[in-house]
This record gives C-alpha cells, structure tokens and sequence, in this order.
C-alpha cells in the first residue's frame, strides 16, 4: 500500500458511540487510512458492509497485552506507521461510587487508564516513525476535578481525571520527541442527569 | 459542563474534534481540549 502522503489513524473502541463516529468520518477523508479496533470484528459488518480499500478492521482489547500487541503488529505490517492515535475505548458501570464494587472499579480503571496506557506503549514505536505525531485520549468534562460538583458514574470519572494525568505524564515526557498528547472532552453528548442511565449501554 | 441536558450529536461531536485535532500543533499538546476548540479546567 502506497501511502506516504496519506493519514494513518487507529482507533480504540470503534464498534460503537464516538469511536465508530469516528471510524465513519475518517474514512471518508481523502488519503486516510482508517484502522478500527474493536474487542469483536464482527460488530462492525453492519455498519461497514463493503468496507472501502483504506478501511481495517483490527482485532483491539485494550485489557490484553496479547490482543494489542497483535493489533501493532498489523498496522505496522500494513501502514509502518501511525500518525494519529485515538484511544477512545472505555468503559462504565453505571453506578454510584458507594455503590461500587471493588472488581467493578478496578474494571473501569483497567479499560480506561490502564488500557490507555498499554495501547499508548505498545504504539509508541509506530507513533515515533510518523511525521505527524498525535495521540489523542479521549476524556471528559467528566474527568474535571475543578467542574466536578455531582458525583454519578463515581467511577469513570475516577478514571477519566486519572486519565488526564496520564496524558500529561506522556506529554512531557515526549515533548522532546515532538509528539503532540492531548486530552479530550467531546462535547456534551451525553445529558447530564441521563448520564449513568445511557452509559450503561456502553457495558456489554 | 452540561447542566441543561442540552446535547449534541455523535457525528456533530466528531466532526468538531476532527477539526480540533487536525489543528493540533506541538504548542497544543498537554491542554484539556472540547470539540469545539476550547480547554477545560483541570
């Protein structure tokens, strides 16, 4: 595949919500290849039944060292490089903090920072060999220590402020290196008081 | 943050980080960026 001028991007998470969003729009681009994670391949049929020449679908559990390394290794053999890295994948329980279980926070937190951290590390050698450089994580208003005034879905925003921090740990850490890390809110997609009740679909 | 339970679509959500992250530059690395181009509070 020839595509040195072209975008190479790999999503987490691109089965569904703001990560298939983005698996749609980024393939209608010119000259970008699209490269969608997804825990089970086979979600994205429906959506993409006759998948465009710059579309792959790649096998991505974010909570398995085995699942992403794999999925590293199928970029690297088909595009050598990643310019772009959406870390999108996450996950929540729907449920008060008191409510909590200790298995069912340590879940959250392992989709969504550790997870991030695992796929950051393993894709960092294919980030470096881009001339573009950019991880974007996707946060939320949620994650926002300061804006914080009403505790639903205690867990995920846990992660999400933790989330933040990892970003920040890796943007100065490959500042040097010119990689851009950014955390990012995506608006406001989900209604406030509906928030625990429409995330829970997210958890399947 | 949303207390008005005002939303906004998916794919409106996407189109507007798409065009925040294709501006990105090394300068913007490290901000608590929105879709619409705007940083949070820590």
């Amino acid at each position: 595949m020839s595509n040195s001028t072209a975008t190479v991007y790999f999503v987490t998470g691109a089965s569904r919500g703001i990560g298939l969003g983005f698996a749609k729009q980024l393939v209608e681009r010119p000259n970008a290849v699209v490269f969608a994670g997804v825990r089970n391949p086979a979600a994205l049929n429906k959506h993409f039944p006759h998948p465009p020449s710059n579309f792959h679908v790649v096998q991505c559990d974010v909570t398995s060292d085995d699942s992403v390394s794999a999925a590293v290794e199928v970029v690297s053999r088909t595009a050598g490089r990643v310019d772009v890295l959406i870390n999108n994948a996450a996950i929540e329980n729907g449920l008060d903090i008191r409510d909590t279980s200790v298995d069912s926070f340590r879940s959250v937190l392992e989709t969504n920072v550790v997870g991030v951290h695992r796929t950051t590390r393993a894709f960092m050698p294919l980030v470096l060999k881009s001339s573009v450089k950019k991880v974007i994580n996707m946060s939320s208003n949620f994650g926002s220590i300061a804006l914080n005034d009403r505790s639903i879905c205690g867990a995920y925003n846990t992660s999400k402020a933790a989330l933040n921090m990892l970003t920040v740990q890796y943007k100065n850490e490959y500042a040097k290196e010119g990689v851009v890390f950014v955390p990012m809110h995506p608006g406001d997609v989900i209604p406030r008081s509906r928030g625990t009740l429409i995330f829970r679909y997210l958890q399947t | 943050m949303n207390t008005d339970d005002t939303t906004i679509s998916t794919a409106e959500s996407v189109a507007g980080m798409m065009k925040v992250i294709d501006a990105l530059k090394i300068t913007d690395a490290g901000k608590y960026w929105t879709n619409e181009g705007t940083f949070l509070p820590w």
